[in-house]
């Protein structure tokens, strides 16, 4: 059975609205560590997600045992039959639509070859990383008479080089295209990195102007659009509550949310409502702009959708943290006396609804001193105020990077950044 | 399952030295309700299969959920190719521990009421009392509360004549809080989790669980004052006895950690080889991991390499005692797993993991060690906490704390921090009380990333001269 004929069948049970979307992927992984292959996988996937309101009682599910198709229709309308409405739900997106064309098919790479790479610049030191060549297929039929397909396909390498235990270096590439994709130059940046950052020492406490690589920003910027999506504002998870309009960073930072791009992991034809991708300014000249908004969420706060469906919850396709002027050597030299942070971790808040929270840099952390950088250190924590650093970046950088990672969930296009006085802890004993 | 398991383990044993199959079937179902509304309803089904192999000492893994037997043919054709193409790049072949086989082995976990036996307007309602009981003068600027059953089936089959069934119950609670008071807030993030059937709603009680706690966060916003700073005794609760147990203990105790498996994503360890039997905490400090725990929220029997599970003395008397294994870990070191491998589902590969984790009780009462401690903090829970990649620099913020002199509670204090390297932590525990209780929560690690199920726990602890952290 397809999208279509589900959506009908879903409509022939009295569904007021219905999406039924497909999506099918073969991915591919190698995993590595301690420059061997540790293990090598392969996940062949389907998964029918399908949402389904009657009389504003909403229920959704995913399906990736189509054997108990019969069943989940069965107990969808059993749910939808005995709920409550939901009072906050406006309906789905309903217009006719034009999309762009789907992205380039699967990637012809052979993977041990990469790995052959990574293990020759690794040389003496050590490589931990990951390597991932994915394709992945999907439909969407909706009751509004949306019926359209994607394809599209990836290729990232996350790589950490190791010096020794304590010294070590992390650089990712993220692609849609065999000809962006550079394993090579991943790895011998973590590698530099790694040896820059031999025997450090322990940092010290304090205020300091920091410089934060893409890695890092990446996480951050992470954390910062998740609490854009107007489910989580609704919730209490955001600093951004009640701030549409409002100046909530720097005059210069602005940040975007752009699912239209043809070089981002996060790019598709559409959301998961069927509405092209589109890109929206989530701050700009430092002013709060939109929420991420689906139709539904759109409705209940008199705007339009930003193409960020999500059914239950809006969520980012890919993030832009638009550039500056300042090349690398001028951001160090501009910071003057401060700490450089190539990469961060565990980023933990707090209280979501004042932006307290803390992270930790991990590989190469380096002090500036006199414009230059200076000797590496270790065992710093970032304390602060998430709003507060970001009305206190003073510099951008014009080295624009894709970072998509494990501790960077959502694909982001972001340079280094510099931030004037951070709050820097370490544990007191 | 048995059937496409056994389908599948044969196809496998005619192209690698070792093959283990693995089916699982879930249904899961979630509730949920935002600012005390209904939010969408949902259920998630799950069939499918995954085959691991060695071929010349590369491993491979491959999975589906398109159960056809050509398909199944091809998966387990794709794991060998991929474990052979690999085999070409290894130099030290990857050796699994000898162990035990289980044949035809079977457990199942009964749930006293079963999740199907109690209607969707039963759960939704239980998720609504729990918002009602929140008490009036507590005023909320936001919560978003969770409940979610899930019933799996596993079926694990390896080449090595093991066998094993597995039925669990899982059920789940999960709240965020934000209170607001006197111009300040607070947030709470509270979890409970059980291997049962619904009747583990009746025990947690939740109506009093949250109201207790919402009440709680709105005295210490209320009559909270600053942390006092320099150095002072510590009074962990069974909440940060927990978390530490967990952050600074277990996750440094797993040996894929400390073998470099895990490097580019959850980190490595400060804990090498060399310091097995060396002290890392004071006298009387014992820390388990035991995933036999009947009910428990990290119940198993078997692990996910169906290795018998078994109680782990990571550390005994302060001393480390034990790491966690899993047959790769194990193999490469010449010992035998303990039965730590997990994976969260059927399209993840085993790796080591926690189950439930806690400091044993010691022989205080909780109220003898407040009574002895002349200048003090209690920190009972916490909010923002975070740990370096290897296990060594770890930080707790306090939801819930009181100032302690003399012997007595003063008052509240909000934000207490407590930043301390793992070292001190453990060797500046003077007392061990014997109130051990458990929370649950979803640890995070490997890539893709693998939440799994696990409980945290212990006694009140005291952290004898311990300089405060100091809060944003």
């Amino acid at each position: 059975m397809n999208t279509e004929e589900v959506v009908q069948k879903c409509l022939d049970h009295g569904a007021d609205d219905v999406i039924c979307s497909w999506a099918g992927s073969r991915k591919k992984q190698i995993r590595f560590a301690n420059n061997e292959i540790t293990a090598s996988k392969i996940w062949d996937s389907h998964v029918m997600r399908l949402f389904v309101s009657k009389d504003k009682r909403v229920v959704y599910t995913s399906l990736r045992d189509m054997d108990n198709f019969d069943f989940a229709i069965d107990k969808i309308f059993k749910l939808a039959n005995v709920l409550e409405p939901k009072e906050e739900y406006y309906g789905i997106a309903g217009d006719s639509y034009s999309y762009a064309d789907s992205q380039e098919g699967e990637i012809d790479m052979v993977e041990e070859d990469v790995i052959d790479e990574v293990f020759s610049i690794a040389d003496d030191y050590r490589a931990a990383g990951v390597l991932y060549n994915i394709f992945s297929r999907d439909e969407i039929s909706t009751s509004s008479g949306i019926n359209e397909k994607d394809e599209g396909s990836a290729l990232e390498i996350s790589v950490r080089m190791f010096a020794d235990k304590m010294s070590s270096g992390h650089s990712v590439s993220c692609a849609r295209r065999k000809s962006d994709f550079k394993p090579g130059e991943a790895c011998q940046e973590a590698r530099d990195i790694a040896k820059m950052s031999l025997n450090p020492k322990t940092g010290t406490e304090g205020k300091y102007d920091v410089l934060l690589s893409p890695l890092c920003m990446g996480n951050l910027i992470d954390h910062i659009a998740f609490q854009t999506s107007a489910f989580y504002v609704d919730s209490g998870l955001s600093f951004f509550k009640d701030k549409i309009g409002e100046n909530v960073a720097n005059d210069m930072v602005n940040l975007y949310d752009d699912g239209t791009r043809k070089d981002g992991l996060g790019s598709s034809k559409y959301d998961d409502e069927g509405v092209p991708s589109k890109k929206n300014a989530l701050i700009e000249e430092g002013v709060l702009k939109t929420y991420l908004h689906n139709t539904s969420t759109a409705k209940k706060y008199g705007v339009e959708t930003t193409a960020n469906a999500g059914i239950i919850a809006p969520e980012p396709t890919n993030l832009v943290l638009e550039a500056g002027d300042h090349n690398f050597d001028e951001m160090i030299s501009e910071l003057g006396n401060g700490i450089y942070v190539t990469n961060c971790w565990y980023t933990r808040f707090q209280n979501y609804s004042t932006g307290d929270f803390s992270t930790i840099p991990r590989d190469g952390i380096f002090l500036v001193e006199d414009g230059e950088l200076s000797d590496p250190i270790k065992e710093i924590r970032i304390s602060d105020n998430m709003q507060r650093l970001l009305k206190n970046i003073s510099a951008l950088g014009n080295d624009t990077r894709h970072i998509h990672w494990w501790e960077a969930e959502t694909p982001c296009f972001t340079p280094h950044v510099m931030i004037k006085d951070v709050n820097i802890t370490r544990s007191t004993g | 399952m048995q059937d496409i398991c056994s389908y599948a383990l044969e196809l496998g044993q005619n192209r690698s030295s070792y093959v283990e199959v693995k089916a699982e079937r879930a249904l899961s179902n979630e509730f949920a309700l935002k600012n005390g509304k209904p939010e969408t309803s949902g259920f998630d089904s799950i069939y499918g299969l995954s085959v691991r192999v060695l071929v010349d000492g590369a491993l491979g893994f491959a999975s589906t959920n398109d159960l056809k037997r050509d398909n199944i043919k091809s998966v387990v054709e794709d794991a060998c190719k991929m474990a052979k193409l690999a085999s070409k790049l290894i130099k030290k072949p990857i050796v699994f521990s000898e162990e035990e086989k289980h044949s035809g082995a079977k457990y199942e976990v009964k749930s006293r009421t079963a999740f199907d036996d109690v209607s969707a307007e039963e759960k939704l309602g239980l998720l609504k009392s729990v918002n009602k009981s929140i008490p009036k003068d507590v005023k909320l600027a936001g919560n978003l509360m969770q409940l979610s059953d899930t019933l799996k089936e596993k079926y694990y089959m390896n080449s090595e004549g093991s066998s094993i069934s597995a039925i669990i119950p899982n059920i789940s609670f999960f709240g965020f809080f934000t209170v607001v008071e006197s111009g300040d807030s607070a947030q709470a993030m509270l979890e409970k989790g059980a291997s049962k059937g619904w009747e583990a709603i009746d025990e947690w009680d939740l109506e009093n669980y949250v109201s207790g706690e919402m009440s709680t966060l709105k005295n210490v916003l209320k009559e909270g004052r600053k942390p006092p700073s320099g150095k002072m005794d510590v009074l962990c609760g069974p909440e940060v006895t927990g978390i530490a147990s967990h952050e600074s203990c277990g996750h440094p105790y797993e040996a894929d950690r400390i073998l470099g498996r895990e490097a580019a994503q959850a980190g490595e360890s400060f804990v090498s080889l060399d310091m097995m039997g060396t002290r890392i905490g004071s006298e009387g400090v014992t820390l388990v991991d035991d995933p036999t725990l009947e009910n428990s929220y990290g119940f198993y029997l078997y692990d996910d390499e169906g290795v018998k599970a078994r109680k782990r003395y990571l550390i005994k008397d302060g001393m480390i005692n034990d790491l966690l294994h899993n047959r790769e870990t194990a193999g490469q070191l010449g010992l035998k797993s303990n039965g730590s491998a997990r994976c969260n589902n059927y399209d993840r590969e085993p790796i080591v993991r926690m189950a439930n984790t806690y400091v044993e009780a010691g022989d205080w009462d909780r109220d003898e060690v407040i009574e002895d401690t002349k200048r003090g903090v209690l920190i009972n829970s916490f909010t923002e906490w975070n740990i370096d990649d290897r296990r060594y620099n770890q930080k707790y913020v306090s939801r819930e704390a009181y100032y302690i002199e003399d012997g007595e509670i003063k008052h509240p204090v909000k934000k207490a921090v407590l930043e301390l390297t793992t070292p001190k932590f453990w060797s500046s525990v003077d007392a061990i009380a014997k109130d051990i209780s458990f929370f649950a929560g979803n640890c995070g690690k490997g890539e893709p990333m693998q939440g799994i199920p696990v409980l945290m726990g212990g006694p009140t602890m005291r952290l004898r001269d311990i300089s405060m952290g100091v809060a944003v």
